[in-house]
C-alpha cells in the first residue's frame, strides 16, 4: 500500500466509523472531526521531500495496513496492571485501555481538592466550553497526524487543577494497548489544564499487553494559566512493534513554569512532537528527553519552541541513546520571534553510540528575529570515553558493566530531573532494564 | 603462592604508545613484601610501564614478558587483573559523571569479592568498611556519594585513589606519581595509605619524579628509569643522591643495574 492508498484508506475509513465516533458525543464534535478529516485528507501521509519528514518514513505504517477503527479494548486486567506497575499500582492510577478511560481498571483514589482528573468524555459532561475550545482549535490541525487523531478521537485523559491548587502526589496516567489493538490505531486526545497559581506533576505512560503491531496516535494539548507550574513526564514503553506518534502542544500564559521529561523506550517506528509557544512575558519553559534505540528501532524527536513574548526563558536538553542498528532523528528548534527581546534561550542534544551500526541525524536550529537575546545550540555524538571504562575496568568492573554504568550514567541526568522521588524510581528502573536489553543486542548483534 | 615465585617479573619488556616505542628492554623484579620506588625523568616511559601493567589497550607490547605471581599478565583483561590484587593509582584520574563514587566502589569491592568466593557486601556493610578506610585517609564522606571525581580538587582526586587502594587491598599496588602536586599533609595522606597495606604477601611500585615522598614511604629498592629502561637500582640512599644531583649525569653513566 502506498501512502497514496494508505491516505484514502483512512480517509474513507472515516467514512464507516462517523456514526459510531459520533456514539453519544455532543452534536458541535462530528463538524470538528469532519474538518479533521478534511485536512487529513489535503496533508496526507508525509513524504520524505516534506522537510520535517526528511529522516523518517512512515511507509512502513502504510504498509502495515492498519484499521483505524477504534480497537476493542479487551482482554486488559487488573493483574496486567499490576504486574506492569507493581507496588505503584496502589498509588492511585487512572487507566486508560487503547486510549479511553477504563474506570474498572483505575485506582481512582480520592483526589485532592481542586484535581480533576479521569476521561475526557466524562468530562465533556462537567465542562463542554473549555473542552471544545481546546478541540476546536484551528492550528492544532497543520499537522497530518494531529489532523488525523482529531479526526478519530474518542476519548483521553482529562486533568484539571484548579486555581491555586498544588496536589502534593503527581496524577498518573497509564495508557494500555490491549490484545485487541493488534491492527489498529488508537487515538488518545488529552487535555491537561493548570489553573492560574496551580502547581502540579502529571505522568502519561504508554504501556502496551499487545504483541502484534498497532499504532497509538496520542495528541496532547497543555494549558497553563497565569503563573501556573507543570512538570510534565512522558514514558513511551510500547511493545516491539508498535508505531508511536505523539504530539504534544503547549500554550503557556504569563509567568507560568512548563517543564517536560519525555523518555522514549519502546516501539519500532517512535515519533514524539512538542510545540511549546509561550505566548506571553515571563515564561519559562524547559523541555528535557532521553530517547533509547536498539535493534532496528527508528526513534524521532521533534521539539519547536517558539518565543513570542519578551523576557522568556527555555532550556532544552534531549540525549540520545543508541545501540544495535537502531536510527535516532533530532530535531529541535528555538524561534525567537521580533516581539521576543530579553529571550534565554538554550538548547543541547548530546548522544551516545553504544553500537557500531547505529546513526543519529541531529538537528538543531536556530531562528532569532530579535536583537537583544542570549541564545545557544549545540548537539554531539560520542562515543563511550575509553579512559574512563578503562578506569572503571582497573577495578575489576568487566567491560560489560562498565558500559552499562557509563550509560546509565549518560542517561542519568535526565532522570534525575524527574519531580517525586517514586516516579524518578519507577523511571530509573525502565531506563536500567532498556540499557541492559540494548547491551546484550550490542553483544550479539 | 609460594614464597619463592616473585610478586613481579618483567623481563626485557618492550612496549609502543602513540607509535613510539617508549619502553626498550626493561627488567624488573620485585619480591612479595617488597616497596620498590621507580624514578626518573619525564619521558623516561615510568607511566607507559604504570598502564602495560595495568593493561590500557592502547599501549601495546611488542616483546618481553611479565608474570604476576607466576601468571602471564599480559593476557589478563585489565578487570581480571584487578580482580587478582592488581591495583594502579592513576596519575590523572578519570571524572566521572553520573556514577556515584559510593556506588562505584562497592561495585569494584563486591566484584573482587564474587572473585574470590566472598559474599557481596550490602550496602550498610560496605558503609561501615568504607568508613573506617576514610578514616585512614583522612576522606570527606560528602565526597563518597557525589560523582566519581567530578568536581574534585586535585588532591581530592589522589585521595580518592588512595580511598579505592585502602578499600581493595590489592596484592601489588602501583602508584602512578600519586604525589605530584600534593602538600605535605596529603603527601603523609597517600603514605599512610601504602604503609597500611605492607605486609610480607603485598608489595608495591611507587613511580615518582621526586625523592620526597620516599620520606614517608621507605622503599626496600630504588630503581632510575631512563630511556625506556632501568638504568641504575640502588637502596634508599639513591633517591637521595638523584636528589641532589638530578638526573642528567644519568645520561652518560653506564647503565650499572644491581638486580635486587
Amino acid at each position: 500500500m502506498t501512502l497514496d492508498d494508505a491516505r484514502a484508506r483512512f480517509v474513507s475509513r472515516f467514512g464507516d466509523c462517523e456514526a459510531q465516533l459520533a456514539g453519544s458525543s455532543p452534536a458541535w464534535l462530528a463538524p470538528v472531526r469532519r474538518a479533521a478529516i478534511e485536512r487529513f485528507a489535503e496533508l496526507g501521509f508525509p513524504t520524505r521531500k516534506n522537510e520535517a519528514w526528511k529522516y523518517t518514513s512512515v511507509s512502513a505504517i502504510a504498509r502495515a495496513d492498519l484499521d483505524p477503527e477504534p480497537p476493542a479494548r479487551d482482554g486488559v486486567s487488573r493483574e496486567d496492571i499490576h504486574a506492569l506497575l507493581g507496588s505503584e499500582a496502589d498509588g492511585g492510577w487512572f487507566v486508560f485501555e487503547d486510549g479511553r478511560f477504563a474506570p474498572g481498571l483505575s485506582v481512582r483514589d480520592a483526589l485532592p481538592a481542586g484535581v480533576e482528573a479521569g476521561g475526557l468524555v466524562e468530562a465533556l459532561d462537567v465542562h463542554p466550553e473549555s473542552i471544545r475550545a481546546m478541540l476546536d482549535r484551528e492550528d492544532s490541525l497543520d499537522r497530518p497526524f494531529a489532523a488525523l487523531n482529531g479526526a478519530f478521537q474518542r476519548d483521553g485523559a482529562f486533568v484539571r487543577v484548579a486555581a491555586g491548587a498544588a496536589p502534593e502526589r503527581p496524577i498518573q496516567l497509564l495508557f494500555i494497548a490491549s490484545p485487541g489493538a493488534s491492527g489498529r490505531v488508537s487515538n488518545p486526545r488529552n487535555i491537561i489544564q493548570i489553573d492560574r497559581n496551580a502547581k502540579a506533576a502529571v505522568m502519561l505512560r504508554y504501556e502496551s499487553r499487545c504483541q502484534d503491531a498497532y499504532w497509538t496516535n496520542a495528541m496532547t494539548q497543555v494549558l497553563l494559566a497565569q503563573n501556573a507550574e507543570l512538570d510534565l513526564v512522558v514514558v513511551q514503553s510500547e511493545s516491539d512493534a508498535a508505531y508511536h506518534f505523539s504530539t504534544i502542544d503547549v500554550r503557556q500564559e504569563r509567568d507560568s513554569r512548563f517543564r517536560s521529561h519525555q523518555i522514549s523506550l519502546g516501539a519500532a517506528l517512535a515519533r514524539s512532537e512538542i510545540y511549546a509557544r509561550l505566548e506571553a512575558p515571563g515564561v519559562d519553559c524547559a523541555l528535557d528527553g532521553l530517547f533509547i534505540g536498539g535493534d532496528e528501532q527508528h526513534v524521532d524527536s521533534q521539539t519547536t519552541i517558539d518565543h513570542a513574548s519578551p523576557h522568556g526563558t527555555s532550556r532544552e536538553l534531549y540525549k540520545g541513546i543508541l545501540g544495535g542498528r537502531s536510527r535516532g532523528v533530532f530535531n529541535g528548534s528555538v524561534l525567537v520571534r521580533e516581539d521576543a527581546q530579553k529571550t534565554n534561550a538554550r538548547q543541547f542534544n548530546p548522544n551516545l553510540l553504544i553500537s557500531d551500526e547505529a546513526q543519529i541525524n541531529s538537528k538543531p536550529t536556530l531562528e532569532i528575529s530579535a536583537d537583544d537575546v542570549k541564545c545557544t545550540h549545540g548537539s554531539t555524538v560520542g562515543r563511550v570515553d575509553e579512559d574512563a571504562l578503562f578506569y572503571l575496568r582497573t577495578r575489576g568492573l568487566d567491560e560489560r558493566r562498565a558500559r552499562q554504568m557509563m550509560t546509565v550514567a549518560f542517561a542519568s541526568e535526565i532522570a534525575q530531573g524527574i519531580p517525586h522521588q517514586s516516579l524518578r524510581e519507577q523511571i530509573e528502573q525502565l531506563i536500567a532494564e532498556k540499557l541492559e536489553r540494548s547491551q546484550s543486542a550490542r553483544g550479539t548483534g | 603462592m609460594d614464597h619463592a615465585t616473585p610478586m613481579l617479573e618483567v623481563k626485557g619488556l618492550h612496549a609502543r604508545a602513540g607509535g613510539t616505542e617508549i619502553l626498550k628492554g626493561l627488567d624488573l623484579v620485585v619480591g612479595s613484601g617488597e616497596v620498590h620506588a621507580i624514578m626518573g625523568p619525564n619521558g623516561s616511559g615510568k607511566s607507559t610501564l604504570a598502564n602495560v601493567l595495568a593493561g590500557r589497550p592502547s599501549v601495546e607490547v611488542t616483546a618481553g614478558y611479565v608474570l604476576y605471581q607466576g601468571r602471564d599478565l599480559l593476557e589478563l583483561a585489565p578487570e581480571v587483573r584487578a580482580k587478582e590484587g592488581l591495583f594502579l593509582a592513576f596519575q590523572y584520574p578519570v571524572e566521572i559523571p553520573g556514577i556515584s563514587n559510593a556506588y562505584f566502589m562497592k561495585a569494584a569491592l563486591n566484584a573482587a569479592r564474587a572473585h574470590r568466593g566472598e559474599e557481596e557486601l550490602d550496602g550498610m556493610d560496605f558503609l561501615e568498611f568504607a568508613r573506617e578506610k576514610m578514616k585512614l585517609v583522612d576522606f570527606d564522606e560528602a565526597l563518597l556519594n557525589r560523582a566519581i571525581n567530578e568536581g574534585f580538587s586535585g588532591g581530592e582526586k589522589k585521595r580518592n585513589e588512595i580511598l579505592q587502594m585502602a578499600v581493595l587491598e590489592p596484592r601489588l599496588a602501583v602508584l602512578d606519581e600519586t604525589d605530584s602536586g600534593l602538600d605535605i599533609d596529603a603527601l603523609q595522606v597517600v603514605a599512610n595509605g601504602v604503609n597500611a597495606l605492607r605486609s610480607p604477601d603485598r608489595s608495591a611500585i611507587v613511580i615518582t619524579h621526586y625523592q620526597r615522598l620516599l620520606d614517608y614511604v621507605v622503599p626496600d629498592f630504588v630503581h632510575v628509569l631512563s630511556d625506556g629502561r632501568i638504568a641504575l637500582s640502588g637502596g634508599r640512599e639513591l633517591a637521595l643522591e638523584l636528589e641532589a644531583k638530578g638526573y642528567s649525569w644519568l645520561e652518560v653513566a653506564p647503565a650499572e643495574t644491581t638486580a635486587p
